[in-house]
């Protein structure tokens, strides 16, 4: 029987492209129906990913869409690197961004998600992973480290697996904590 | 996975050379070679497994017409095997004859000789490079696609099977056929030979048949079978029927392939592709493969195909189409130009994203980054 989850739409926008796998996977494990969720991955090029998904055709524009169809079972995840910033500092980033459009800031009972692994989304990867880690530093490289171009895959689907389980590694990666929080404005 | 091309002296490409990615979406405007590019490669491959004439892949028609050599060379990379080859072809055109000559075909694998054809003979070589035998031969078309497979040949033969995955798909409706006389292991490029290749695959990959299935009900409304059935006292010859059930009652009902919408029947074959990307690794070259796809099917179907390739497969699309543009361009965008009329040349990821467009808003406004 299809889960309640399979009946919603989500837009899902991303810096790159291994984030859009990893919440591919995630959603999709978690009882999503791939066929009805959209990613929009910022380009591959020079500038600054952050800032595309704040721009106007961008963040707001989906947050308007979700505002007029919020009767109807739809979400949006934005998924950004927090970098050497707390999630909060993104988040009010993002609220300034809808203000900036004359857009009131996100609602709480809004089902858009805010999920910002600090530094990057291999922070959360190696931390599901079991592997120890802390915000202290990035974790993009060394990632690759451990799990090499062929080895991706598998990787990202076994995170994608553990998000649900008690992760000893949330006192270290309190960003996590927050992202899981986050997924839980879409029902998960 | 396919490292490098290189094509001089042939249509818009002289002196060019492409290093791919595993995922490369190829933009530009018309007339830049985005799809002369995925011929040229797909006629390359053509002659070293299809035996095909070197006169019909790479007619004098073919010589960049501007340039007054008439030599042409083309080279292909290829990483796998624990190791790297290199596929090369030298043709010599007799301009005035309309004659293509064969001058020089090579295979290497890690600068070991493996296969070499010159001055009309030929030499094959063991798979630690020792030479092998050799043998007089008309360059008319390449010996490979003759090549008996022994042990003392195995890497060349890998590479042979490499390029016997590198498919062509620029599908055209008008030509696709719902009948069949004969099964066939590839796909025909306009999709002509749909039935034919239908009928193997559906042999070969039973078990793929009930995930195709689950895919097509839901992108094909109603959708639940498609199958081969004999044609009454027509020997081998079959034609495909779709069943589709309507209503609440879901009353069933069946309809030859040929009577699909083109829309229709491009999606069937395009999910086809799709169940078949993971038992063969492939390297697809896909023009335009959207045209016919409804604006909502074609991500989902992106999205499955790259994860359905795996490490092992090799993507190269020419779209002009925003969902596809805007999805890919993530990946690996390459640009084709031809400044001032002249050669293709190409950049990669000409995308500045201070500009908070979508890559598609970006492309149809020209503000691509500037050479």
């Amino acid at each position: 029987m299809p889960s309640e989850l399979s009946k919603f739409r989500g837009t899902i926008l991303v810096e790159d492209t291994r984030t859009e796998r990893f919440f591919r996977e995630l959603l999709i494990h978690l009882g999503f129906e791939r066929h009805k969720l959209r990613f929009r991955p910022a380009p591959k090029g020079r500038g600054d990913a952050k800032a595309w998904i704040r721009a106007q055709s961008q963040y707001p524009l989906e947050v308007r869409i979700l505002r007029k169809k919020s009767y109807e079972r739809i979400f949006l995840i934005t998924a950004i690197d927090g970098d050497n910033n707390d999630p909060e500092t993104r988040k009010t980033q993002l609220d300034h961004a809808l203000q900036a459009e004359g857009l009131r800031a996100r609602q709480d009972e809004e089902r858009i998600a805010i999920p910002v692994p600090t530094w990057s989304i291999e922070t959360w990867l190696l931390a599901l992973l079991d592997h120890e880690v802390d915000e202290e530093s990035s974790k993009k490289n060394s990632f690759e480290g451990y799990y090499p171009p062929k080895d991706e895959r598998a990787a990202l689907r076994e995170a994608a697996r553990q998000w649900q389980r008690k992760s000893d590694r949330i006192p270290t990666v309190p960003s996590l904590a927050d992202g899981k929080s986050e997924m839980g404005r879409i029902g998960v | 996975m396919i490292t490098r091309i290189y094509i001089d002296n042939c249509r818009c490409f002289t002196n060019f050379e492409l290093r791919p990615n595993r995922v490369n979406l190829l933009l530009g405007n018309n007339g830049t070679g985005k799809s002369t590019f995925l011929e040229m490669l797909h006629s390359i491959v053509g002659l070293a497994v299809s035996g095909d004439p070197i006169d019909e892949a790479f007619s004098t028609n073919t010589l960049t017409r501007w340039d007054t050599r008439n030599v042409q060379r083309m080279e292909l990379d290829v990483n796998g095997n624990g190791g790297k080859y290199r596929y090369t072809i030298e043709l010599s055109h007799d301009v005035a004859r309309q004659v293509v000559t064969l001058l020089r075909e090579t295979v290497m694998f890690d600068s070991r000789v493996l296969f070499l054809y010159e001055d009309g003979m030929l030499e094959l070589h063991k798979n630690e490079g020792t030479f092998g035998t050799k043998f007089p031969f008309r360059g008319t078309r390449s010996f490979l696609p003759q090549l008996e497979a022994r042990p003392e040949n195995t890497l060349l033969t890998w590479f042979l099977d490499y390029l016997r995955q590198v498919w062509l798909i620029k599908l055209n409706p008008i030509e696709i056929s719902g009948e069949s006389e004969i099964e066939s292991d590839s796909l025909d490029p306009d999709g002509s030979n749909f039935a034919s290749w239908y009928r193997h695959f559906s042999q070969e990959r039973p078990d793929a048949l009930q995930p195709l299935t689950e895919r097509l009900a839901k992108v094909l409304p109603g959708f639940r079978t498609l199958r081969a059935v004999s044609v009454a006292r027509a020997g081998m010859k079959r034609e495909l029927v779709a069943a589709f059930s309507q209503g609440e009652a879901k009353k069933s009902y069946e309809i030859f392939f040929d009577e699909l919408s083109d829309g229709e029947r491009a999606t069937i074959i395009l999910y086809c592709v799709l169940m078949d990307a993971d038992l063969l690794p492939k390297t697809l070259l896909l023009d335009e493969p959207e045209n016919y796809v409804g604006l909502e099917l074609i991500q989902p179907w992106l999205v499955e195909l790259k994860d359905r390739m795996g490490d092992d497969g090799q993507l190269f699309i020419v779209s002009h189409h925003p969902e596809v543009i805007d999805y890919l361009a993530a990946e690996e965008s390459i640009l084709f130009e031809r400044l001032g009329g002249g050669p293709t040349r190409v950049r990669s990821n000409p995308f500045d994203k201070d500009l908070g467009l979508r890559a598609s808003e970006i492309v149809e406004r020209g503000l691509l980054d500037a050479k």
